[in-house]
Protein backbone atom coordinates (compact mmCIF):
# COMPACT_ATOMS: atom_id res chain seq x y z
CA UNK A 1 0.00 0.00 0.00
CA UNK A 2 2.77 1.97 0.72
CA UNK A 3 4.35 1.51 -2.09
CA UNK A 4 1.20 2.53 -4.28
CA UNK A 5 1.08 5.87 -2.45
CA UNK A 6 4.87 6.47 -2.96
CA UNK A 7 4.03 5.96 -6.19
CA UNK A 8 1.15 8.47 -6.97
CA UNK A 9 3.23 11.13 -4.83
CA UNK A 10 6.28 10.70 -6.83
CA UNK A 11 4.39 10.12 -10.18
CA UNK A 12 2.26 13.35 -9.60
CA UNK A 13 6.03 15.06 -8.65
CA UNK A 14 7.63 13.70 -11.72
CA UNK A 15 4.26 14.62 -13.85
CA UNK A 16 5.25 18.46 -13.18
CA UNK A 17 8.36 17.99 -14.54
CA UNK A 18 7.21 16.14 -17.46
CA UNK A 19 4.47 19.19 -18.56
CA UNK A 20 7.56 21.72 -18.29
CA UNK A 21 9.39 19.43 -20.72
CA UNK A 22 5.96 19.53 -23.13
CA UNK A 23 4.93 22.47 -22.80
CA UNK A 24 7.51 24.34 -25.30
CA UNK A 25 6.06 21.73 -27.74
CA UNK A 26 2.63 22.77 -27.05
CA UNK A 27 3.26 25.89 -27.85
CA UNK A 28 4.75 25.80 -30.95
CA UNK A 29 2.30 23.16 -31.87
CA UNK A 30 -1.02 25.47 -30.97
CA UNK A 31 0.82 28.73 -32.65
CA UNK A 32 2.76 27.68 -35.28
CA UNK A 33 0.72 24.00 -36.14
CA UNK A 34 4.54 22.50 -36.13
CA UNK A 35 5.37 19.51 -34.30
CA UNK A 36 9.19 20.20 -33.16
CA UNK A 37 11.19 16.97 -33.51
CA UNK A 38 14.35 18.63 -32.21
CA UNK A 39 12.51 19.48 -28.93
CA UNK A 40 13.80 16.99 -26.79
CA UNK A 41 17.34 17.94 -28.18
CA UNK A 42 17.20 21.49 -27.68
CA UNK A 43 16.19 21.05 -24.25
CA UNK A 44 19.72 18.52 -23.83
CA UNK A 45 21.96 21.75 -25.16
CA UNK A 46 20.70 23.87 -22.65
CA UNK A 47 21.21 21.54 -20.23
CA UNK A 48 25.15 21.41 -21.45
CA UNK A 49 24.93 24.95 -21.60
CA UNK A 50 24.07 25.49 -17.97
CA UNK A 51 26.58 22.53 -16.92
CA UNK A 52 29.28 23.94 -19.31
CA UNK A 53 28.77 27.68 -17.74
CA UNK A 54 27.94 26.71 -13.92
CA UNK A 55 31.21 24.83 -14.56
CA UNK A 56 33.46 26.87 -15.74
CA UNK A 57 32.33 30.46 -15.09
CA UNK A 58 30.00 31.13 -12.91
CA UNK A 59 29.56 29.71 -9.15
CA UNK A 60 25.75 30.99 -9.07
CA UNK A 61 23.33 28.40 -11.00
CA UNK A 62 20.95 30.74 -11.60
CA UNK A 63 23.22 33.07 -13.57
CA UNK A 64 24.58 30.33 -15.75
CA UNK A 65 20.70 29.14 -16.09
CA UNK A 66 20.29 32.99 -17.10
CA UNK A 67 22.73 33.22 -19.47
CA UNK A 68 22.19 30.12 -20.77
CA UNK A 69 18.35 31.24 -21.84
CA UNK A 70 19.58 34.18 -23.25
CA UNK A 71 22.17 31.55 -25.47
CA UNK A 72 18.79 29.41 -26.47
CA UNK A 73 16.63 32.48 -27.16
CA UNK A 74 19.18 33.64 -29.55
CA UNK A 75 19.37 30.08 -30.81
CA UNK A 76 15.67 29.57 -30.92
CA UNK A 77 15.10 32.94 -32.78
CA UNK A 78 17.93 32.13 -35.20
CA UNK A 79 16.44 28.79 -36.45
CA UNK A 80 12.74 30.38 -36.49
CA UNK A 81 13.74 33.75 -38.32
CA UNK A 82 16.39 31.58 -40.84
CA UNK A 83 14.79 28.21 -40.81
CA UNK A 84 11.39 27.95 -39.90
CA UNK A 85 9.65 31.27 -41.21
CA UNK A 86 11.45 30.37 -44.62
CA UNK A 87 9.51 27.31 -45.18
CA UNK A 88 6.45 27.87 -42.75
CA UNK A 89 4.34 29.33 -45.51
CA UNK A 90 4.58 25.96 -47.63
CA UNK A 91 2.76 24.00 -45.12
CA UNK A 92 3.65 22.29 -41.64
CA UNK A 93 5.62 18.92 -43.66
CA UNK A 94 8.29 21.09 -45.04
CA UNK A 95 8.90 22.90 -41.12
CA UNK A 96 8.30 19.34 -39.91
CA UNK A 97 11.53 17.94 -42.29
CA UNK A 98 13.22 21.17 -41.01
CA UNK A 99 13.08 20.22 -37.22
CA UNK A 100 14.19 16.69 -38.28
CA UNK A 101 17.54 17.62 -39.46
CA UNK A 102 17.94 19.99 -37.16
CA UNK A 103 17.65 17.04 -34.28
CA UNK A 104 20.13 15.02 -36.10
CA UNK A 105 22.67 17.83 -36.35
CA UNK A 106 21.90 19.33 -33.06
CA UNK A 107 22.73 15.65 -31.64
CA UNK A 108 26.20 15.15 -32.94
CA UNK A 109 27.41 18.38 -32.75
CA UNK A 110 26.90 18.01 -28.83
CA UNK A 111 28.76 14.30 -29.32
CA UNK A 112 31.47 16.54 -31.03
CA UNK A 113 31.78 19.24 -28.23
CA UNK A 114 30.62 17.41 -25.13
CA UNK A 115 31.49 13.70 -25.83
CA UNK A 116 29.64 10.86 -25.42
CA UNK A 117 29.22 10.69 -21.96
CA UNK A 118 26.96 10.76 -19.01
CA UNK A 119 26.52 14.40 -16.97
CA UNK A 120 24.66 15.35 -13.93
CA UNK A 121 24.40 19.06 -13.05
CA UNK A 122 24.71 18.58 -8.82
CA UNK A 123 23.13 20.91 -7.37
CA UNK A 124 22.40 21.90 -3.08
CA UNK A 125 18.77 20.82 -3.44
CA UNK A 126 19.47 17.25 -5.32
CA UNK A 127 20.70 15.77 -2.02
CA UNK A 128 18.00 16.70 0.60
CA UNK A 129 15.24 14.78 1.42
CA UNK A 130 11.80 16.69 2.29
CA UNK A 131 10.32 14.16 4.30
CA UNK A 132 11.08 10.53 5.17
CA UNK A 133 8.07 8.74 6.98
CA UNK A 134 8.91 4.97 7.04
CA UNK A 135 8.53 3.81 3.49
CA UNK A 136 7.43 7.21 2.08
CA UNK A 137 9.43 9.99 1.35
CA UNK A 138 9.69 13.31 -1.04
CA UNK A 139 12.30 14.37 -2.95
CA UNK A 140 13.83 18.12 -3.02
CA UNK A 141 14.63 18.34 -6.44
CA UNK A 142 11.02 16.58 -7.28
CA UNK A 143 9.33 18.88 -5.66
CA UNK A 144 11.59 21.91 -6.85
CA UNK A 145 10.59 20.52 -10.18
CA UNK A 146 6.88 20.54 -9.62
CA UNK A 147 6.65 23.80 -7.86
CA UNK A 148 8.99 25.14 -10.76
CA UNK A 149 6.75 23.63 -13.58
CA UNK A 150 3.36 25.02 -11.91
CA UNK A 151 4.51 28.62 -11.68
CA UNK A 152 5.93 28.56 -15.13
CA UNK A 153 2.49 26.76 -16.67
CA UNK A 154 0.43 29.32 -14.72
CA UNK A 155 2.77 32.64 -16.08
CA UNK A 156 2.56 31.22 -19.76
CA UNK A 157 -1.36 30.46 -19.20
CA UNK A 158 -1.76 34.54 -18.14
CA UNK A 159 0.26 35.56 -20.31
CA UNK A 160 -1.46 34.31 -23.90
CA UNK A 161 -5.03 34.54 -22.51
CA UNK A 162 -5.05 38.10 -20.63
CA UNK A 163 -2.34 40.00 -22.15
CA UNK A 164 -2.51 42.18 -25.85
CA UNK A 165 0.65 40.35 -26.80
CA UNK A 166 -1.37 36.92 -26.09
CA UNK A 167 -4.61 37.83 -27.63
CA UNK A 168 -2.15 38.87 -30.70
CA UNK A 169 -0.08 35.64 -30.40
CA UNK A 170 -3.48 33.56 -30.51
CA UNK A 171 -5.34 35.83 -32.89
CA UNK A 172 -2.19 34.73 -35.45
CA UNK A 173 -2.96 30.95 -34.62
CA UNK A 174 -6.06 31.32 -35.11
CA UNK A 175 -6.14 32.43 -39.11
CA UNK A 176 -2.89 33.89 -40.02
CA UNK A 177 -4.40 36.28 -42.79
CA UNK A 178 -7.19 37.69 -40.75
CA UNK A 179 -3.98 38.71 -37.87
CA UNK A 180 -1.84 40.09 -40.65
CA UNK A 181 -4.92 42.14 -41.50
CA UNK A 182 -5.57 43.39 -38.31
CA UNK A 183 -1.94 44.64 -38.56
CA UNK A 184 0.06 41.90 -36.57
CA UNK A 185 3.11 41.04 -37.94
CA UNK A 186 2.71 37.37 -37.55
CA UNK A 187 5.63 36.10 -38.35
CA UNK A 188 7.06 38.46 -34.99
CA UNK A 189 4.41 36.72 -33.03
CA UNK A 190 5.98 33.33 -34.57
CA UNK A 191 9.54 34.50 -32.98
CA UNK A 192 7.87 35.62 -29.78
CA UNK A 193 6.64 32.31 -29.39
CA UNK A 194 9.71 30.75 -29.98
CA UNK A 195 11.73 32.71 -27.72
CA UNK A 196 8.93 31.93 -24.76
CA UNK A 197 8.99 28.49 -25.52
CA UNK A 198 13.07 28.65 -24.73
CA UNK A 199 12.99 30.14 -22.05
CA UNK A 200 10.75 27.17 -21.08
CA UNK A 201 12.68 24.20 -22.15
CA UNK A 202 16.11 26.18 -20.68
CA UNK A 203 14.20 25.46 -17.37
CA UNK A 204 13.32 22.39 -18.35
CA UNK A 205 16.67 21.53 -19.37
CA UNK A 206 18.20 22.50 -15.94
CA UNK A 207 15.90 20.49 -13.78
CA UNK A 208 16.03 17.50 -16.30
CA UNK A 209 19.78 17.24 -16.19
CA UNK A 210 20.03 17.81 -12.47
CA UNK A 211 17.30 14.86 -11.89
CA UNK A 212 18.52 12.38 -14.36
CA UNK A 213 21.80 11.70 -15.83
CA UNK A 214 21.79 12.72 -19.45
CA UNK A 215 23.97 12.33 -22.37
CA UNK A 216 23.98 13.84 -26.26
CA UNK A 217 21.28 11.27 -27.26
CA UNK A 218 18.89 11.99 -24.52
CA UNK A 219 17.14 14.10 -26.19
CA UNK A 220 15.07 11.45 -28.39
CA UNK A 221 13.80 10.12 -25.18
CA UNK A 222 12.40 13.26 -24.06
CA UNK A 223 10.73 14.40 -26.97
CA UNK A 224 8.30 11.08 -26.57
CA UNK A 225 7.47 12.34 -23.05
CA UNK A 226 6.70 15.50 -24.75
CA UNK A 227 4.75 14.09 -27.72
CA UNK A 228 2.81 11.76 -24.80
CA UNK A 229 1.80 14.86 -22.30
CA UNK A 230 0.78 17.32 -25.29
CA UNK A 231 -1.18 14.54 -26.79
CA UNK A 232 -2.58 13.37 -23.56
CA UNK A 233 -3.14 17.20 -22.50
CA UNK A 234 -4.48 17.99 -25.65
CA UNK A 235 -2.34 19.97 -28.39
CA UNK A 236 -1.87 23.32 -28.22
CA UNK A 237 -3.74 23.49 -24.79
CA UNK A 238 -1.33 25.22 -21.60
CA UNK A 239 -2.73 23.95 -18.68
CA UNK A 240 -3.72 20.70 -20.31
CA UNK A 241 0.51 20.14 -20.38
CA UNK A 242 -0.10 20.07 -17.00
CA UNK A 243 -2.69 17.38 -16.81
CA UNK A 244 -1.11 15.42 -19.30
CA UNK A 245 2.15 14.94 -17.32
CA UNK A 246 0.64 14.31 -14.06
CA UNK A 247 -1.52 11.47 -15.81
CA UNK A 248 1.55 9.98 -17.95
CA UNK A 249 3.81 10.09 -14.62
CA UNK A 250 1.67 8.60 -12.23
CA UNK A 251 0.58 6.02 -14.86
CA UNK A 252 4.40 5.66 -15.27
CA UNK A 253 5.39 5.21 -11.47
CA UNK A 254 2.22 2.95 -10.31
CA UNK A 255 3.15 0.90 -13.61
CA UNK A 256 6.72 0.48 -12.30
CA UNK A 257 5.10 -0.42 -8.72
CA UNK A 258 2.77 -2.58 -9.70
CA UNK A 259 4.46 -4.63 -12.37
CA UNK A 260 7.88 -3.50 -12.34
CA UNK A 261 10.13 -1.59 -13.32
CA UNK A 262 10.54 -2.77 -17.03
CA UNK A 263 7.09 -1.91 -17.34
CA UNK A 264 7.01 1.39 -16.45
CA UNK A 265 7.42 2.80 -20.41
CA UNK A 266 5.44 0.49 -21.56
CA UNK A 267 2.16 1.33 -19.22
CA UNK A 268 2.62 4.79 -19.23
CA UNK A 269 1.96 4.51 -23.11
CA UNK A 270 -1.14 2.02 -22.70
CA UNK A 271 -2.66 4.47 -21.12
CA UNK A 272 -1.89 7.48 -23.69
CA UNK A 273 -3.37 5.19 -26.29
CA UNK A 274 -6.35 4.32 -24.54
CA UNK A 275 -6.95 7.92 -23.78
CA UNK A 276 -6.15 8.76 -27.87
CA UNK A 277 -9.23 6.31 -28.49
CA UNK A 278 -11.41 7.62 -25.93
CA UNK A 279 -10.87 11.52 -26.36
CA UNK A 280 -8.67 11.91 -29.62
CA UNK A 281 -8.21 15.95 -29.23
CA UNK A 282 -7.21 15.03 -25.90
CA UNK A 283 -8.54 16.22 -22.28
CA UNK A 284 -8.60 20.44 -22.80
CA UNK A 285 -7.98 19.69 -26.47
CA UNK A 286 -10.42 21.39 -29.04
CA UNK A 287 -12.27 19.08 -31.06
CA UNK A 288 -11.97 20.05 -34.90
CA UNK A 289 -14.42 21.78 -36.71
CA UNK A 290 -16.01 21.45 -40.10
CA UNK B 1 -13.11 66.34 -57.01
CA UNK B 2 -11.95 65.41 -53.64
CA UNK B 3 -8.63 64.10 -52.48
CA UNK B 4 -7.89 60.89 -53.99
CA UNK B 5 -7.13 58.05 -51.18
CA UNK B 6 -6.71 55.19 -53.06
CA UNK B 7 -4.94 54.64 -56.54
CA UNK B 8 -4.52 51.49 -58.53
CA UNK B 9 -2.74 51.84 -62.00
CA UNK B 10 -2.46 49.52 -64.91
CA UNK B 11 -2.46 46.32 -62.42
CA UNK B 12 -1.11 43.00 -64.11
CA UNK B 13 -1.53 39.98 -61.38
CA UNK B 14 -0.30 36.37 -62.18
CA UNK B 15 -0.83 33.33 -60.91
CA UNK B 16 2.17 31.58 -62.82
CA UNK B 17 1.54 31.94 -66.34
CA UNK B 18 -2.32 32.89 -66.02
CA UNK B 19 -3.10 36.11 -66.12
CA UNK B 20 -5.94 36.71 -63.25
CA UNK B 21 -5.84 40.30 -63.75
CA UNK B 22 -5.49 42.83 -66.64
CA UNK B 23 -4.37 46.28 -66.87
CA UNK B 24 -6.69 47.24 -63.95
CA UNK B 25 -6.77 50.99 -62.71
CA UNK B 26 -9.11 52.24 -59.75
CA UNK B 27 -9.09 55.68 -58.75
CA UNK B 28 -10.93 56.31 -55.54
CA UNK B 29 -12.10 58.98 -53.42
CA UNK B 30 -12.01 59.94 -49.55
CA UNK B 31 -15.18 59.78 -48.56
CA UNK B 32 -16.89 57.82 -51.09
CA UNK B 33 -18.61 54.32 -51.64
CA UNK B 34 -17.62 52.83 -54.16
CA UNK B 35 -18.49 49.62 -55.55
CA UNK B 36 -16.70 46.51 -57.67
CA UNK B 37 -19.42 44.27 -59.10
CA UNK B 38 -18.24 41.14 -60.51
CA UNK B 39 -19.21 37.72 -61.08
CA UNK B 40 -17.49 34.53 -59.55
CA UNK B 41 -14.01 34.23 -60.83
CA UNK B 42 -13.59 38.02 -62.41
CA UNK B 43 -10.82 38.74 -60.68
CA UNK B 44 -12.54 40.45 -57.85
CA UNK B 45 -10.58 38.84 -54.76
CA UNK B 46 -7.38 38.74 -56.69
CA UNK B 47 -7.81 42.06 -57.03
CA UNK B 48 -8.15 42.95 -53.59
CA UNK B 49 -5.36 40.57 -52.04
CA UNK B 50 -3.27 42.37 -54.41
CA UNK B 51 -4.10 45.96 -53.10
CA UNK B 52 -3.65 44.10 -50.09
CA UNK B 53 0.29 43.15 -50.11
CA UNK B 54 -1.07 39.24 -50.43
CA UNK B 55 -0.24 38.80 -53.46
CA UNK B 56 2.50 40.81 -55.74
CA UNK B 57 1.54 42.75 -59.17
CA UNK B 58 3.83 41.70 -62.17
CA UNK B 59 2.82 44.94 -63.48
CA UNK B 60 1.76 48.39 -62.00
CA UNK B 61 1.60 50.35 -58.81
CA UNK B 62 -0.90 50.69 -56.06
CA UNK B 63 -0.97 53.99 -54.34
CA UNK B 64 -2.46 55.01 -51.11
CA UNK B 65 -2.81 58.61 -50.19
CA UNK B 66 -0.19 59.70 -52.88
CA UNK B 67 2.29 57.04 -51.48
CA UNK B 68 3.71 54.22 -53.58
CA UNK B 69 2.40 51.18 -51.09
CA UNK B 70 3.06 48.14 -53.92
CA UNK B 71 4.96 44.95 -52.83
CA UNK B 72 4.51 46.40 -49.13
CA UNK B 73 3.54 43.29 -46.35
CA UNK B 74 -0.32 43.36 -45.39
CA UNK B 75 0.51 44.23 -41.42
CA UNK B 76 2.00 47.54 -43.33
CA UNK B 77 -0.51 48.92 -45.28
CA UNK B 78 -2.99 47.62 -42.53
CA UNK B 79 -1.00 50.16 -39.87
CA UNK B 80 -1.33 52.98 -42.54
CA UNK B 81 -5.19 53.02 -42.86
CA UNK B 82 -6.27 50.76 -45.15
CA UNK B 83 -7.96 47.60 -44.35
CA UNK B 84 -10.11 44.39 -45.75
CA UNK B 85 -12.91 42.93 -44.39
CA UNK B 86 -11.94 39.10 -45.51
CA UNK B 87 -14.82 37.19 -48.03
CA UNK B 88 -16.07 34.61 -45.14
CA UNK B 89 -15.63 37.23 -42.36
CA UNK B 90 -13.12 35.38 -41.23
CA UNK B 91 -13.45 36.14 -37.22
CA UNK B 92 -11.42 34.44 -34.75
CA UNK B 93 -13.58 31.60 -34.10
CA UNK B 94 -11.76 30.66 -30.30
CA UNK B 95 -11.91 33.73 -29.08
CA UNK B 96 -14.59 36.00 -27.34
CA UNK B 97 -16.31 38.75 -29.51
CA UNK B 98 -14.45 41.28 -27.11
CA UNK B 99 -11.29 39.83 -27.86
CA UNK B 100 -11.92 40.03 -31.59
CA UNK B 101 -12.43 43.85 -31.17
CA UNK B 102 -9.32 44.20 -28.76
CA UNK B 103 -6.97 42.65 -31.56
CA UNK B 104 -8.70 44.64 -33.79
CA UNK B 105 -7.69 47.63 -32.38
CA UNK B 106 -3.98 46.33 -32.66
CA UNK B 107 -2.32 48.64 -34.69
CA UNK B 108 -4.18 51.74 -32.53
CA UNK B 109 -1.83 52.55 -29.37
CA UNK B 110 -3.78 54.77 -27.29
CA UNK B 111 -5.76 53.15 -24.45
CA UNK B 112 -8.33 56.31 -25.09
CA UNK B 113 -8.64 55.37 -28.68
CA UNK B 114 -8.96 51.98 -28.37
CA UNK B 115 -12.22 52.40 -25.79
CA UNK B 116 -13.52 55.22 -28.20
CA UNK B 117 -13.62 52.85 -30.67
CA UNK B 118 -15.15 50.24 -29.23
CA UNK B 119 -17.71 52.33 -27.98
CA UNK B 120 -18.45 53.34 -31.73
CA UNK B 121 -18.70 50.09 -32.50
CA UNK B 122 -21.17 48.41 -30.10
CA UNK B 123 -23.10 52.04 -30.62
CA UNK B 124 -23.34 50.58 -34.50
CA UNK B 125 -23.82 46.66 -33.69
CA UNK B 126 -25.70 46.59 -30.26
CA UNK B 127 -26.06 43.04 -30.64
CA UNK B 128 -21.73 43.04 -30.13
CA UNK B 129 -22.24 44.09 -26.92
CA UNK B 130 -24.76 42.03 -25.58
CA UNK B 131 -22.46 38.78 -27.12
CA UNK B 132 -18.93 40.41 -26.05
CA UNK B 133 -18.35 37.64 -23.51
CA UNK B 134 -19.44 34.75 -25.61
CA UNK B 135 -16.92 32.71 -27.81
CA UNK B 136 -17.19 34.20 -31.80
CA UNK B 137 -17.63 31.14 -33.34
CA UNK B 138 -21.34 30.77 -31.63
CA UNK B 139 -22.32 33.76 -33.81
CA UNK B 140 -24.75 33.88 -36.75
CA UNK B 141 -23.78 34.82 -40.51
CA UNK B 142 -24.85 38.18 -39.90
CA UNK B 143 -23.19 38.66 -36.65
CA UNK B 144 -20.18 37.41 -38.08
CA UNK B 145 -20.43 40.41 -40.51
CA UNK B 146 -21.28 42.73 -37.71
CA UNK B 147 -18.33 42.14 -36.13
CA UNK B 148 -15.52 41.11 -38.77
CA UNK B 149 -17.04 45.13 -39.49
CA UNK B 150 -16.40 45.87 -36.17
CA UNK B 151 -13.01 44.74 -35.48
CA UNK B 152 -11.71 46.89 -38.68
CA UNK B 153 -13.53 49.78 -37.02
CA UNK B 154 -11.62 49.49 -34.36
CA UNK B 155 -8.38 50.47 -36.26
CA UNK B 156 -9.99 53.71 -36.95
CA UNK B 157 -8.77 53.01 -40.11
CA UNK B 158 -9.42 55.91 -43.51
CA UNK B 159 -10.60 53.55 -45.90
CA UNK B 160 -12.37 49.85 -45.47
CA UNK B 161 -12.20 47.43 -48.06
CA UNK B 162 -15.23 44.58 -47.93
CA UNK B 163 -14.95 41.48 -49.69
CA UNK B 164 -18.69 40.21 -50.21
CA UNK B 165 -20.03 40.95 -47.07
CA UNK B 166 -23.96 39.87 -48.10
CA UNK B 167 -23.03 36.45 -49.41
CA UNK B 168 -25.04 33.88 -47.88
CA UNK B 169 -27.41 36.86 -45.07
CA UNK B 170 -30.88 37.15 -45.11
CA UNK B 171 -31.92 40.69 -47.49
CA UNK B 172 -33.12 42.07 -44.04
CA UNK B 173 -29.75 41.42 -42.69
CA UNK B 174 -27.94 43.04 -45.46
CA UNK B 175 -30.09 45.78 -45.79
CA UNK B 176 -29.38 46.29 -41.72
CA UNK B 177 -25.67 45.87 -42.58
CA UNK B 178 -25.89 48.28 -45.81
CA UNK B 179 -27.25 51.00 -43.57
CA UNK B 180 -24.71 50.38 -41.08
CA UNK B 181 -21.73 51.27 -43.45
CA UNK B 182 -23.41 54.24 -45.00
CA UNK B 183 -23.01 55.35 -41.37
CA UNK B 184 -19.91 54.61 -40.95
CA UNK B 185 -19.10 56.28 -44.46
CA UNK B 186 -20.58 59.34 -42.96
CA UNK B 187 -18.34 59.30 -40.45
CA UNK B 188 -15.06 60.12 -42.92
CA UNK B 189 -14.36 56.69 -43.71
CA UNK B 190 -13.88 55.48 -47.54
CA UNK B 191 -15.33 52.03 -48.60
CA UNK B 192 -14.97 49.78 -51.46
CA UNK B 193 -17.76 47.27 -51.62
CA UNK B 194 -17.06 43.70 -53.91
CA UNK B 195 -20.30 42.66 -54.41
CA UNK B 196 -21.73 40.37 -57.28
CA UNK B 197 -25.06 41.87 -56.63
CA UNK B 198 -25.96 44.57 -59.57
CA UNK B 199 -29.24 46.45 -57.86
CA UNK B 200 -28.02 46.21 -54.51
CA UNK B 201 -24.66 47.75 -55.46
CA UNK B 202 -25.97 50.42 -57.84
CA UNK B 203 -28.56 51.56 -55.52
CA UNK B 204 -26.48 51.91 -52.01
CA UNK B 205 -23.13 53.01 -53.43
CA UNK B 206 -21.47 55.98 -55.25
CA UNK B 207 -19.44 55.24 -57.89
CA UNK B 208 -19.60 51.91 -59.54
CA UNK B 209 -16.94 49.51 -61.19
CA UNK B 210 -18.06 46.22 -63.56
CA UNK B 211 -15.06 43.64 -63.53
CA UNK B 212 -15.01 41.26 -66.20
CA UNK B 213 -12.32 37.99 -66.99
CA UNK B 214 -9.57 40.51 -65.46
CA UNK B 215 -10.51 43.80 -66.31
CA UNK B 216 -12.68 46.99 -65.76
CA UNK B 217 -15.41 47.28 -68.86
CA UNK B 218 -17.33 50.18 -67.00
CA UNK B 219 -17.08 52.28 -64.44
CA UNK B 220 -19.39 55.30 -63.56
CA UNK B 221 -21.78 56.63 -60.91
CA UNK B 222 -24.00 54.30 -59.21
CA UNK B 223 -27.28 57.14 -60.68
CA UNK B 224 -25.92 57.14 -64.25
CA UNK B 225 -25.16 53.91 -64.61
CA UNK B 226 -27.87 51.58 -66.97
CA UNK B 227 -28.87 48.70 -64.93
CA UNK B 228 -29.41 46.25 -68.21
CA UNK B 229 -25.74 47.59 -69.77
CA UNK B 230 -24.44 46.76 -66.02
CA UNK B 231 -26.14 43.18 -66.01
CA UNK B 232 -24.71 42.36 -70.18
CA UNK B 233 -21.40 43.39 -68.67
CA UNK B 234 -21.91 40.56 -65.44
CA UNK B 235 -22.78 38.37 -67.88
CA UNK B 236 -21.07 38.57 -70.45
CA UNK B 237 -23.43 39.04 -73.22
CA UNK B 238 -24.55 41.78 -75.13
CA UNK B 239 -21.65 44.32 -76.62
CA UNK B 240 -19.50 42.76 -73.70
CA UNK B 241 -19.64 39.04 -75.08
Amino acid sequence: MASIVQAIMTGILLGGLYALIGVGMSLIFGIMKITNIAHGDLMILSAFFTLMLTANLFKSIILALIVSIIIMIVIGVLVQKFLINSVIDKGSEPALLVTFGLSIVLQNAMILKFGPNSQLISTAISEVNIFRHGQLSMSGQYLLNFVVAVVIIVILTILINRTSLGRGIRATSNDVMAAELMGINTKRMYIIAMALTMTATCIAGLLVGSTFVFYPSSGTQYLIIAFGVVVIGGMGSIPGTLIGGIILGVTQLLGASIFGTPYQMLTGYVVLLILLTLRPQGLLGKAKRK
Amino acid sequence: MSEIILEVSNLDVFYGDLQAIHDVSLKIEKGSMVSLIGANGAGKSTLLTTIMGVNKPKNGKIFWKGQDITGLSTNKIVSRGLTLTPEGSHIFEDMTVRENLQVGSWTNKSREAKADAEEKVYDIFPVLKEKRTQLASFLSGGQRQMLAIGRAIMASPEMIICDEISLGLAPVVIKDIYASLRKICESGVTFLLVEQEVKRCLKYTDYGYVMVKGGIVMEGKCSELPEDKVSDAYFGIGEFA
